[in-house]
């Protein structure tokens, strides 16, 4: 009752506020959000794009449209992109490395070792953030194929899930420590290349049910955002930062995906066909 | 007149009161706007991104459409020389590939499949005495090949067998290393001491449990042992 009394009271008195109030402190509100987009938002999102626009027009040997066929030159960037992608695997079958091969046109995830495919895994899903998915195919494949030899990650689970044990001093005290060996520790798996400072590529398990510790994937996506949100604020700091993450993330299969990951040396290289 | 003053000044009071409530209110909500944007940045960014687009990019190609269909033939010959070139890479004769992580293999030749199944691998265990001894039992990964192929064969108890079980150490060439039959009917050497033998522990295959070495059923061990030459290759990943 007098929750309800109270609760009138408090409606009355707002009533009784002039309306140039409530007019006044929305559109400070409105003002407070309209800034923060652009500067948070608008204005980086254009300088990426005039930047990128630059970087075409500064490689390209003719500076004026030409009259061809659109599908023929989709056909054409495609076949060129594919041909430079097989040229890419060549190379990287010489070296003494286990490479990743992200094949988004076949929806495949490979795992190469001097030409030979050790574990192909089929994509079941590809997201890409909005300036990757709205990026022509050309810059794709100048900017965003690789191969790309990546000095930093984050994962949901260990590289090397070595476990120490102490030897025993008798027999006693080892049969006690050599009992039936331990099934593997149940686990989800997710991770993340930095490519460099405003590219980032994601494998994530496909599973939508966590078999693991929820806290260590949360733990993850922490890490991952905060990451994500500390190139953002360096960009409002200095403008010469990178303005905008782009991002790709691909789900496999779970056990497949923990293949991936442990079979990859710790600065693996990474090649894209889009 | 007191009283006639205190009455019309109460109401007043609790207006300004009302308004300074609402104002802070009103900065507290501003204050929570700023937070939430620099907390979802990147949000922001991907909003952002509705009202642009990338300009269309000028073109390389500088010719017509006859040309241009010239040059993608020329591209797709490329690309299958490229892809012929991949191709060799591939061993001709039956390799085998090992995964550590679930532990499986696939026994294959350039076109199919010849057998799969489970093995054990290295256990990720580093085993330390308390002077300082180690040794990490994980099953090392890359490209090996077939150096040699043993059947019956004679296992040489390794110092860390002894430690492992609480025993004293022997002495090197002591009769009690060797034993037979507990590496399977058939071994096949990777090289500096890796071996694909049979076990004891069937019931464990599927399981990162050995020291280093690979091990497989009775059964598959078999038909690698006969498929597998001297020089084969096995990659193990």
């Amino acid at each position: 009752m007098n929750l309800k009394k109270n609760f009138i009271r408090i409606l009355d008195t707002l009533r009784s506020i002039p309306s140039k109030f409530y007019i006044i402190t929305m559109g400070i509100q409105f003002l407070l959000i309209s800034i923060i987009v652009i500067i948070f938002g608008l204005v980086p999102v254009k300088r990426e794009i005039n930047k990128i626009g630059k970087i075409v027009s500064d490689s390209s040997n003719i500076k004026q449209r030409v009259e061809t066929k659109t599908e023929l030159l989709n056909r054409y960037l495609l076949a060129k992109h594919h041909e430079s992608v097989l040229s890419n695997t060549i190379e990287l079958a010489k070296a003494d490395s286990i490479a990743l091969i992200i094949d988004l046109q076949d929806s495949v995830v490979k795992i190469s070792f001097k030409g030979v495919d050790l574990q192909v895994s089929r994509i079941t899903e590809i997201i890409k953030n909005s300036g990757l998915r709205k990026m022509p195919f050309l810059m794709l494949d100048s900017l965003f194929s690789g191969p790309f030899y990546i000095e930093k990650d984050f994962s949901s689970i260990e590289k090397f899930p070595i476990v120490v044990k102490k030897a025993p001093k008798d027999t006693i005290e080892a049969e006690q420590l050599n009992k039936a060996p331990e099934l593997p520790k149940q686990s989800d798996v997710f991770f993340f290349f930095i490519v460099n400072e405003h590219f980032i590529i994601e494998v994530a398990q496909n599973e939508n049910e966590l078999i693991g510790n929820p806290k260590v994937v949360k733990q993850y996506r922490k890490k991952k955002r905060d990451w994500i949100r500390q190139r953002n604020i360096d960009q409002i700091k200095d403008s010469q930062n990178p303005n905008y993450i782009y991002q790709l993330t691909v789900k496999i299969p779970r056990e497949e995906a923990r293949s991936i990951y442990r079979a990859l040396p710790v600065y693996p290289v990474v090649l894209i066909r889009h | 007149m007191n009283m006639e003053s205190s009455e019309i000044t109460s109401p007043n009071i609790s207006k300004i009161r009302t308004i300074w409530v609402f104002i802070f209110v009103n900065l507290l909500l501003m204050v929570a706007i700023v937070g939430f944007s620099y907390w979802n940045i990147d949000k922001i960014k991907e909003f952002s991104f509705r009202f642009f687009d990338f300009p269309d990019p000028i073109h390389y190609i500088k010719s017509d459409s006859i040309r241009v269909k010239k040059q993608i033939v020329e591209i797709q010959k490329r690309i299958e020389l490229h892809n012929r070139k991949l191709e060799s890479f591939i061993p001709n004769e039956p390799f085998m590939i090992i995964n550590t992580t679930t532990n499986s293999f696939v026994l294959r030749t350039r076109k199919k499949i010849i057998r799969e199944g489970v093995v054990s691998t290295g256990s990720y265990t580093q085993l330390e005495t308390e002077d300082g001894k180690k040794w990490i039992f994980k099953t090392p990964k890359g490209q090996f090949k077939i150096q040699g192929k043993v059947e019956d064969p004679l296992w040489i108890k390794p110092d860390w067998a002894y430690i492992e079980e609480g025993l004293p150490v022997p002495p090197k060439n002591h009769p009690d290393r060797y034993q037979y039959g507990t590496l399977g009917d058939y071994a096949l050497s990777l090289g500096k001491g890796y071996f694909i033998h049979g076990t004891l522990y069937q019931r464990y295959l599927g399981l990162p449990v050995t020291h280093g070495c690979v091990r497989m059923g009775d059964e598959d061990l078999k038909i690698v042992y006969k498929s597998l030459e001297i020089g084969s290759k096995v990659y193990i990943y």
